[in-house]
């Protein structure tokens, strides 16, 4: 017998997707929670369970049978991760982040080498909940001996950072309209290779700490960044895992965001991620101008531009010249800030053959190495000084953006 | 003949002018069989049964068929070409169709992923790069094939340093190329995305990332759809990711994996849902001294104290038994716990 399964976010809980499964494993639906909603869904028993898809990429089960009112907080999430065993006492602080004494950082494995992947994210999880309280100081700041770290302003120079656990980690802050030019993190190793990271600028906090794994023998740059807009994050999270269907759940925040986002809050930054997705989803009908907003009234990103011209492609494939001309737009303007819009830039130039050819030959150029799995673009150069004698470890920069749970 | 005869450790007599520091490999030899087997003998889908499959495998040695064994081409940049084309003249037969194409190998990832045939780097060939292929290039090309649902997998080794791939001008055959107005409605790649030998997978045995595959499609990425078990192209994108994570604590290496999956289309229907679950507790004094067990009768799946946890096994869905003991008394024992695992991954942090 059917039943209606009312579902609730608690005030501190992020966006996410949750899947609402009946007891014989059959997804019954998918919906997008944020704090405070609720939605009321039609379940066929009263044993059905919820799993939701955390930003930080878990999967958490959540039974409760016979329970026909759930309510979702970040404490049933913790109670069923292990996130909540090293360091319990930070993870269940309030969601508004309160400065915390870093010397329960100091202290534990934080100024140490990390033995693995899986505790770098654990890790950063934790670190999420907690920012320096120091104001930064420092352009350049270390990441223990395995080199340095700043972020490049286009229009401002090196944004000031602070450095935690003993000159491992390399902390920002950024209080900057969301309509500013994108930033770029710049990490230098002494081998002479240089990673340079595309921020959006509506990023409000991004930090960098490097590990040589101990159990894994590999040289891991990790990156998290958190922007104003931490649904769109998600959503960029949900698609670089390839996680489509709770991407896909989000397209009702899309709708709702819209205008907010690219009007009143004037955020191009989130603006474009919505559109990704919906491009992605091939569901034109809700993108409409949206792409063509971004790429006419925003001249410092080239996201736009990409978006507009993938839209041209599949819903007006006579109008070559527009889409041809977008697609040159976007080069001259630089790379994307989005993974997703490199992809789609360097597949759009590659299709318009010989009229593309000087533009997708200059991205080529521009972009050299790039790491396809991090979400924003990620390109890897070497000075004059590369000295490949010194660069024999296997080397992993895992770039994500950040997530509490 | 090693793999790759004219990279480190190949035929010292004919070596590249630069290996860039790339060595044999021993994984391909096991995952292509691997791979072709599972299509030949697992894969199911009503609406396009499987047509045909074409192996190339370096060096040159034998491969099921439904006729038997036959011996397999090496694969040499002319031989990938060659199958290629006539594999594309196949899949353009008609829409419905699914072109599936997987390469397991060595590759250089620039802006383009470039992947690397037997004969890579052969010092008689004016032009290094004339025997690479580049399958950004092809992945794009394919547009112009017919078949609607395009798979790709790209099981690729990298152990070239960044800063030496930076200062290479690295160009590749595409194989085909397609214009603006060609179209595909699901075009779904699938990167592994392990740095340095290690991570590809074990010395003479299936690629990580080959092993997560046949998990995936044998169920851990299977969804109920109308009472069958699909693994569609989104739903594999996810379990795909989800399982190198776990399997990159069960093997110590930095594994994971890069989904890219543009349209939805249907891959395969699994006999059942399959999981790929994680246990431990929920802290690392009490995992190390822990006895666990899972049990849905007649298999019990026990890692006693001091053996490697978490447990990390695929298994099959539905209901099973946790006991987490502590024969020390150190903690607390819990027994009888019943968990319904669910694909395609279960995380479970038992007590204490």
């Amino acid at each position: 017998m059917s039943s209606n399964l009312r579902i609730s976010f608690d005030m501190d809980m992020p966006a996410a997707n949750v899947e609402i499964v009946a007891p014989d494993m059959k997804v019954v639906d998918r919906v997008m929670l944020e704090a405070g909603r609720s939605k009321t869904v039609q379940v066929p028993s009263e044993s059905s369970f919820l799993r939701v898809h955390l930003p930080s990429g878990d999967v958490v089960r959540l039974d409760d049978p016979g329970n026909l009112s759930r309510v979702i907080s970040i404490k049933s999430i913790l109670d069923q991760t292990k996130a909540a065993s090293p360091m319990q006492a930070a993870s269940a602080a309030p969601v508004t982040p309160t400065p915390v004494d870093f010397g329960m950082f100091e202290n534990d494995e934080s100024v140490q080498d990390l033995p693995d992947t899986f505790k770098i994210d654990q890790y950063h999880m934790q670190r999420s909940w907690v920012q320096p309280a120091a104001p930064g100081h420092d352009e350049i700041l270390p990441l223990a001996q395995y080199g340095t770290a700043r972020i490049i302003s286009a229009d401002r120079g090196s944004i000031q950072g602070v450095s935690v656990s003993r000159g491992r980690e390399a902390h920002w802050e950024i209080r900057e309209s969301p309509r500013s030019l994108p930033l770029v993190l710049q990490i230098d190793r002494s081998c002479g290779s240089i990673l340079e990271v595309r921020l959006p600028g509506d990023s409000q906090r991004i930090w960098v700490r490097a590990d040589l794994l101990r159990d894994q023998n590999t040289l891991t740059y990790s990156v998290r960044i958190s922007t104003r807009e931490p649904t769109a994050d998600m959503i960029v999270g949900y698609l670089q895992r390839g996680d489509i269907y709770s991407a896909e759940a989000m397209k009702e925040w899309i709708e709702e965001a819209e205008e907010m986002l690219l009007y009143k809050k004037n955020d191009p930054y989130a603006a474009a991620v919505g559109a990704y997705l919906l491009l992605r989803l091939k569901d034109f009908s809700h993108l409409h101008t949206w792409a063509k907003n971004l790429a006419d009234g925003f001249e410092f990103l080239s996201d736009g531009c990409v978006i507009w011209a993938w839209q041209l492609i599949h819903q007006y494939p006579s109008r070559t010249n527009e889409f041809r001309d977008y697609f040159k737009k976007a080069a001259d303007r630089g790379l994307p800030v989005y993974t997703e819009g490199l992809r789609l830039l360097v597949d759009g130039l590659r299709l318009l053959g010989d009229e593309g050819k000087g533009a997708h030959e200059e991205i080529l150029k521009k972009a050299g190495v790039v790491l396809w799995d991090s979400p924003l673009t990620a390109t890897v150069r070497t000075t004059d000084q590369y000295n490949a004698g010194t660069d024999t470890l296997p080397v992993v920069y895992n770039i994500q953006f950040a997530a509490r749970v | 003949m090693a793999d790759y005869p004219h990279l480190n450790g190949g035929d010292s007599t004919r070596l590249a002018a630069d290996p860039l520091g790339l060595s044999q490999i021993t994984t391909p030899r096991y995952t292509a069989p691997a791979i072709s087997d599972w299509l030949r003998t697992s894969y199911k889908n009503p609406t396009c049964e499987l047509g045909s499959i074409e192996v190339l495998v370096s060096p040159s040695s034998p491969i099921n068929s439904p006729t038997g064994s036959v011996q397999a081409e090496a694969a040499t940049k002319q031989n990938i070409k060659n199958a290629f084309n006539m594999w594309e003249k196949r899949c353009s037969k008609q829409a419905d169709n699914i072109a599936f194409f997987y390469f397991c190998g060595h590759g250089l990832s620039k802006t383009d992923q470039f992947l690397l045939p037997e004969n890579f780097g052969d010092p008689s060939s004016p032009n290094q790069w004339d025997n690479c292929i580049n399958f950004s290039g092809m992945r794009v090309g394919m547009r112009k094939c017919a078949a609607q649902t395009q798979l790709f997998f790209v099981d690729a080794c990298r152990e070239t340093p960044f800063g030496v791939l930076t200062a290479l001008n690295v160009s590749g055959d595409s194989l085909i190329t397609a214009s603006i107005t060609d179209t595909v409605s699901c075009s779904a790649a699938y990167y592994a995305t392990a740095n340095g030998k290690q991570a590809f997978g074990p010395d003479k045995d299936v690629s990580y990332f080959g092993q997560a595959l046949v998990s995936c499609l044998g169920g851990v990425a299977a969804l109920d759809s109308m009472g069958k078990w699909v693994v569609d192209t989104y739903s594999l994108g996810n379990a795909l990711g989800q399982v190198m994570a776990q399997f990159a604590r069960r093997y110590k290496q930095p594994l994971s994996c890069n989904p890219d999956p543009n349209g939805m289309a249907l891959i395969h229907e699994a006999e059942s849902p399959k999981v790929v679950v994680s246990i431990e507790c929920s802290s690392q004094p009490a995992t190390d001294v822990s006895e666990i067990v899972l049990t849905q009768s007649p298999i019990t799946i026990r890692s006693a104290p001091g053996q490697p946890k978490p447990i990390i096994e695929e298994v099959s869905a539905g209901d099973w038994f946790i006991d987490v003991l502590f024969p020390g008394g150190e903690f607390p024992s819990v027994s009888g716990m019943k968990k319904t695992f669910t694909p395609p991954v279960y995380r479970g942090v038992p007590i204490p």
